[in-house]
């Protein structure tokens, strides 16, 4: 018996030892970190407590990045988990054909790098020579300068995102959405019930497990790739109308070199998403169908 | 009565609807590779380039270490893979054949 415990230590080992070193080990200097004022080059670093937290919490700066954060994160849940949700119910089981065209079809985006769909939006919203500028003059409207206007620039940005990852999430769903026995469908279309009541009642309590694995990535990955295209479209402007927790890190961290500050904001945006992790397995997983 | 077919005209224009969304700008992306600097600026819209040329994939490859980049591409993506195969798998494999009767927590 012990014998099997200790292969099973082996076999663990190699991830372990991978997380120990590239997650828990960083994790710990960043506590470290942000308990000191450091620039990245200075061969001696000042111990200063809890100053980084204190100035963090007392600029107002954290507030409007909260804000920016709630933002983005309701534009992402919008476009990469509701409209996929509904979406994959009609290509599931509200077609006749060609649900596998559009399948492929609307998933062709997810290959695209962001970097590459950052580039290509930048060229597309143009406010001079972009084609969406050329469409909306045709019809007498004037293009907003989409990446210079707070609160517009974030829905942008979150657009783009779900260009790129809808069709990912998608492809998710419609897999649950396959697999709800055809004979509740069958069932409920002889008792003449409407296609909401069918979404509310039946695939929605079926498919619970995957749509809240959806929801956790949205959310959490979500927050992620929208570095790409800040970094690369806005840096964070205008008047840090684009930044979040997440890009905030990497500009206090590598482009004002102030070590303590971004490790304060990483331990703030960790401690926020563990948050969101702990209300998910409290209340969010009490109310999903696990198959097992 | 037949009990497979459902009345799905109207989904199929939604869903083109967004079909045309997420291909557009692919498309766009595709036409506008095969336009010279002029075309590009006096007929954005127009997908069908006038007189398709080669000029940016010939730049491209002449003037960039293509080939380079893409061995770099496929080294990361290789030793990526292999690494999260080689570590979920022994991983994976532990949690499910270890004897877990003891330790209530794995």
């Amino acid at each position: 018996m012990s014998r099997f415990t200790w292969q099973s230590v082996l076999f663990l080992a190699p991830a372990v030892i991978t997380l120990l070193l590239f997650a828990y080990w960083p994790l710990l200097q960043d506590v470290w970190l942000s308990f000191h004022s450091w620039n990245m080059v200075s061969p001696t670093m000042k111990f200063v407590g809890l100053q980084n937290y204190l100035q963090l919490l007392s600029s107002g700066e954290l507030i409007k990045i909260l804000l920016n954060t709630i933002l983005y994160i309701l534009v992402l849940v919008c476009v990469n988990f509701i409209l996929p949700y509904l979406l994959s119910f009609i290509i599931a089981h509200r077609l006749n054909r060609f649900s596998f065209f559009y399948r492929s079809a609307l998933f062709i985006p997810s290959t695209v790098s962001l970097a590459v769909a950052s580039i290509l939006f930048l060229w597309i919203l143009n406010p001079l020579a972009g084609p969406l500028n050329i469409i909306l003059s045709a019809i007498g409207l004037e293009s907003p300068r989409w990446f210079k206007e707070s609160g517009l620039v974030i829905i942008i940005i979150g657009l783009i995102i779900g260009w790129k990852v809808f069709g990912y999430n998608l492809i998710l769903l419609v897999a649950a959405m396959v697999d709800v026995p055809k004979e509740l469908i069958e069932a409920a279309r002889l008792e003449n019930v409407s296609n909401w009541q069918l979404f509310r009642r039946i695939i929605v309590p079926m498919t619970s497990s995957t749509a809240l694995y959806v929801f956790v990535i949205t959310v959490v990955f979500g927050l992620q790739y929208v570095l790409v295209p800040v970094n690369m479209l806005t840096q964070g402007g205008p008047d840090q109308g684009s930044t979040n927790l997440v890009y905030i890190v990497y500009q206090y961290g590598f482009v004002f070199f102030q070590t303590g500050k971004a490790s304060a904001f990483a331990i703030v945006t960790m401690l926020l998403y563990a948050l969101f992790l702990i209300v998910k397995t409290k209340v969010l997983d009490k109310k999903v169908h696990y198959e097992n | 009565m037949k009990i497979n077919s459902y009345r799905d005209w109207y989904w199929h224009i939604l869903l083109l609807f967004a079909v045309v969304i997420q291909l557009w700008p692919l498309f766009f992306m595709l036409s506008t590779s095969f336009k010279t600097m002029d075309q590009i600026f006096l007929s954005t819209l127009n997908p069908l380039p006038a007189k398709p040329v080669l000029d940016n994939y010939l730049y491209v490859l002449k003037n960039l270490p293509l080939v380079q980049y893409i061995v770099n591409t496929l080294l990361i993506a290789s030793s990526i893979t292999l690494a999260k195969i080689i570590t979920s798998i022994l991983a994976g494999f532990a949690f499910v054949y270890a004897d877990c009767q003891q330790y209530h927590s794995c």
